[in-house]
């Protein structure tokens, strides 16, 4: 039972590594930022299974949840900010479908 | 009229499967340069090739060299865990002692609020430094001369989001809350209960709109609040402070572990603090989508 | 006798969660339009976090555990309809290949 925790851990600490550096190395913004949100989604994971379960709760709360909001707000500011082209795909690019 | 018939007059609109998809938009090998490559080619125009090759291989080096004193160093350090032989006298004396001298059941909250109360009011002053520079730098004056893009549906508008919103909201609250208050006692404490209530603020932020949260979430609002909680936490912290350094007896007692009314200080704490997480939580949300408050 | 049950049960359980999930995220990469890999992202909100949270309850008994685990599932299956709901009236408002992909019928 121990070795099966711990072969669940060292899959989640792989998983950790290669979502951190899809997370930089990614050509587009937007998968970059949900990207970042399973990164903060699989540390919180690992945190409750190192027997820290505060670190777990915000980790939980702050990066899988506010954090990933706020990112995209910033992603929706940066296509407004630069005249409307944001750095490859703006959050923005649709500027004659005015709804009511 | 079959069923597809009255489903389509029912939507007003017919999902036609045999319609071609649009070819995935091809990108050009221009468009494809990451920004990192970019920045090695400016450098490399402007000192050659080999500089961009020195450039990068000192990259690769300098990654390498942290990346290894990261893991020897992790590597190095004793396994977790209470029955491990290697503790020393700071770790012993807050595992045996903790419970009895600060009073709280979860000894992490008792570890940050009582014996490490001063480090955690400098992180509760490095949120509150971190929204007023947000809220100074990202203030749409009248002078911006960017022009306001007008919202082509806000999503507070929709019926279903509101009345999902009623029901769920106080749900959050109250496990916010609840997470605050039951800090000493289970886990979570100041900063786990301070982002949950500001996630249940811009929940309300975004489903009811601009009139009904502009009433009571103002900035006016939220600026007495991380004063008063911070100063709050300096005074309450001060006079514990000088009560233990002095051998003075205190007003407060540290009561029966295991009430919610006990462990001395640490519950007001909790509350400050997560009051500030939460305002600051909620500041930088207004700040950054709507640059105002 | 019932300690086998209960474990048959929660296997069960689990593994038809983990075979949503398995078919959802299988779902999500392969369709290409959004509104069609929103029906794969609901199927592992929905029946994924169900079945995994009754699997749970099972396994921990009548607890006050399994009435938390509940309590979050049933959150998520209230919740996670409306989030499909948002992201579908965003894309049919103001999405660029909405028109290749639907055909308007009548007026």
């Amino acid at each position: 039972m121990a070795d099966f925790t711990e072969a669940i851990k060292a899959a989640l600490l792989v998983l950790l590594i290669i979502s951190a550096t899809a997370a930089a190395t990614a050509k587009k913004t937007l998968p970059a930022i949900i990207i970042f949100s399973s990164f903060s989604l699989i540390m919180a994971v690992v945190w409750a299974l190192l027997e820290s379960p505060d670190l777990a709760i915000t980790e939980a709360a702050v990066g899988a949840g506010v954090s990933g909001v706020l990112f995209f707000m910033a992603y929706r500011r940066m296509g407004m900010m630069s005249g409307g082209k944001g750095d490859d795909e703006n959050g923005k690019e649709d500027d004659d479908e005015h709804k009511g | 009229m079959s069923i597809r018939d009255k489903l389509s007059a029912l939507l007003g609109f017919d999902i036609d499967f045999d319609a071609p998809v649009p070819p995935r938009k091809t990108e050009t090998a221009a468009e494809q340069t990451p920004d990192e490559w970019r920045f090695s080619r400016r450098i490399m125009r402007a000192g050659g090739r080999r500089l961009g090759a020195i450039y990068k291989i000192l990259g690769v080096i300098c990654s390498v060299v942290l990346m290894s004193t990261l893991l020897l160093t992790v590597a190095g350090m004793p396994r977790y865990g209470v029955d491990q032989e290697y503790m020393d006298t700071v770790t012993y004396e807050y595992i045996s002692h903790g419970m009895e001298y600060t009073g709280a059941v979860n000894i992490v909250s008792g570890i940050i609020l009582e014996y490490r109360a001063f480090d955690t009011l400098g992180e509760s002053f490095v949120l509150f430094c971190a929204v007023s520079c947000v809220l100074a730098l990202l203030r749409a004056d009248g002078a911006d001369s960017e022009p306001e893009r007008v919202e082509y549906r806000d999503i507070s508008c929709d019926p279903i989001l509101r009345r999902t919103m009623r029901a769920v909201v106080p749900i959050v609250l109250l496990y916010g809350a609840y997470v605050l208050l039951f800090g000493h006692l289970s886990p979570g404490g100041g900063f786990s209960g301070g982002a949950v209530i500001g996630a249940a603020l811009i929940m309300i932020a975004s489903a009811y709109g601009e009139d009904v949260s502009g009433r009571i979430l103002t900035e006016r609002v939220f600026k007495t609040v991380t004063t008063c909680a911070l100063s709050f936490y300096c005074l309450g912290k001060s006079y514990t402070f000088y009560t233990g350094a002095n051998g003075l007896h205190s007003v407060i007692g540290n009561g029966t572990p295991g009430n919610i009314l006990s462990a001395g200080l640490i519950m007001p704490l909790n509350v400050a603090v997560g009051m500030v997480v939460a305002c600051t939580i909620y500041g930088m949300y207004r700040m950054i989508g709507q640059r105002r408050f | 006798m019932s300690e086998w049950v209960r474990f048959y049960i929660c296997a069960a359980f689990a593994a038809f969660g983990v075979a949503a999930f398995i078919f959802a995220a299988v779902g999500v990469c392969r369709l290409d339009y959004v509104l069609l890999s929103l029906h794969a992202s609901a199927i592992a909100d929905t029946i994924g976090i169900s079945s995994l949270a009754v699997a749970a309850a099972v396994y921990f008994g009548l607890d006050l555990v399994s009435l938390k685990l509940l309590c979050c599932a049933g959150l998520t299956l209230f919740t996670s309809p409306v989030s499909t709901h948002l992201l579908a009236e965003l894309e049919f408002l103001t999405g660029k290949t909405f028109g290749a992909h639907t055909r308007r019928i009548g007026k």
